[in-house]
């Protein structure tokens, strides 16, 4: 599930002041990191999951931060929720992407959250350049086994490479 | 034994009566046990306060708070509302202070609400919750709000509220029936909050006013997770001038509030540093055991957990 230009009423509402002078924040600087999340959410609590138990879900971005989250929503959802908490359905079924967000805090945020072998290296090329993301992911603090899941492992298995 | 640490939680919320008759219909929450809590600032709070080890809350008005309602009356009902919350404050020294509710509908009486009580009343800064009549706080109108609590040297809290209705009409309405909590604490409070602060940090307000403070709860809305995309994503802009994230960490605060997360707390360390991070309930949407019980296993030295407990709010706040 990857970003757009956001919802109309939602620039509207929420970015239109500063589209002007920040375009970006319709893009990669804040609006497809709001939607796209919104998406994801939206998922959980669709009950398609529970419909297609097998179905998966790639989120890039670092899941648009929705790992960071899990927390506070599972907590917030609690109560209305009347089966399985949002973390265990998100993290069954969703693998993140690390397009266009090499930051070794994230990246360490949702190792802790989702564990390695949900999560895959991508560029976001070429709205981004190769050579940075290849070069984050040198110095990343990773045991050699999760870099080899990282940067090849986890893709052979998930696309069947 | 270890001896019990000095905690002090600072977004903390109650209900002031005259404002609660203005706000009927947009009340958080109609859970009796909650309301009961939010009505309460004596007995039934300390003794949970007691029961956690909280042994200082500072206490702000419960969302919507003054932010949705005509000037005149945000202006009439915010004198009474503060100077209540000063008598139970007085009551309670050693156990209570208070962020003001301002009537940003009204910003130069808003600003001046702001002076005068923490001038007069000894209160340690404002708390405002999410949109003022459908318009974020970085609008330039605001800005007299940003002017005094620079000037007070006093942070400002961001918090959330409902969210704009035409978001909650393009994102949100599909589930709220099923998911009521998906308007507020679930996402909506979060999405409608970093935006506040993005906006905040996008307006130029730092430059202007480079000593402002501001906090921001939940974790700072996953604001700091996402420093290095958002600099980035706004860094193509070509605008140049410093990032976004060097003026957010230089001006942002953010507490631990209903988010009592391991690897979230630990991204923030990693990205603003302890210095910056206050812990913080949410009563009492929240509970108090778990928050405290929470702060007992983190991994975190002694001297980083004084700060996140209560070395960073006496230091940030004046207590």
């Amino acid at each position: 599930m990857h970003p757009a230009i956001p919802h109309p009423a939602v620039i509207d509402a929420y970015y239109k002041d500063y589209v002007e002078k920040y375009p970006g924040i319709l893009r990669a600087g804040w609006g497809f990191t709001v939607e796209a999340a919104t998406q994801g959410i939206r998922l959980v609590l669709s009950g398609v999951f529970d419909t297609y138990p097998r179905l998966k879900i790639i989120i890039g971005h670092l899941g648009e931060g929705l790992p960071f989250y899990l927390w506070r929503i599972s907590h917030g959802l609690r109560g209305d929720d009347d089966g399985k908490s949002f973390r265990d359905i998100f993290c069954e079924h969703f693998y993140v992407t690390t397009s266009g967000f090499f930051s070794d805090p994230a990246l360490l945020c949702c190792m802790m959250e989702m564990g390695i072998d949900r999560i895959l290296f991508s560029v976001d090329y070429p709205f981004v350049d190769n050579p940075p993301a290849t070069k984050w992911t040198e110095t990343l603090p990773l045991c050699t086994e999760d870099k080899e899941k990282l940067l090849s492992g986890n893709a052979k298995r998930l696309l069947r490479l | 034994m270890a001896t019990k640490p000095y905690i002090i939680a600072l977004e903390e919320h109650y209900f002031d009566p005259e404002v609660k008759r203005h706000t009927v219909g947009q009340e958080p929450t109609n859970a009796p046990r909650i309301v009961q809590r939010l009505d309460d600032v004596g007995e039934l709070r300390l003794r949970e306060m007691d029961e956690a080890g909280i042994d200082m809350q500072v206490l702000s008005h419960a969302n919507p708070g003054l932010q949705k309602l005509d000037a005149e009356t945000a202006v009439r009902l915010a004198r009474g509302a503060n100077d209540r919350l000063h008598e139970a404050v007085r009551a309670h020294p050693d156990r209570f202070a208070a962020f003001a509710a301002i009537p940003t509908p009204d910003p130069e009486a808003a600003a001046d609400e702001l002076e005068r009580t923490v001038t007069r009343l000894g209160f340690k800064g404002a708390l405002v919750n999410g949109l003022t009549n459908g318009r974020f706080l970085d609008d330039k109108r605001f800005w007299p709000i940003f002017e005094r609590a620079q000037a007070l040297d006093v942070p400002l809290y961001m918090h959330p509220a409902i969210p704009h209705p035409a978001v909650v009409e393009a994102y949100y309405k599909d589930y709220v029936e099923q998911y009521p909590s998906l308007l507020r604490a679930a996402w909506g409070f979060t999405v409608e909050t970093a935006t506040q602060g993005l906006r905040l940090v996008l307006s130029g307000v730092f430059d202007t006013y480079p000593r402002l403070k501001i906090i921001l709860g939940h974790m700072g809305e996953g604001l700091p997770f996402y420093l290095w995309r958002i600099s980035m994503g706004l860094a193509r802009d070509g605008r140049g001038g410093r990032s976004f994230r060097d003026i957010f960490c230089e001006h942002f605060y953010i507490t631990t509030s209903g988010f009592f997360s391991d690897p979230a707390l630990l991204c923030c360390m990693m990205e603003m540093g302890i210095d910056r991070i206050l812990f913080s309930v949410d009563y009492p949407f929240v509970d108090n055991p778990p928050g405290t019980k929470w702060t007992e296993t983190l991994p975190l030295c002694a001297e980083d957990k004084e700060k996140l407990l209560n070395g960073n709010a006496k230091r940030l706040l004046k207590i």
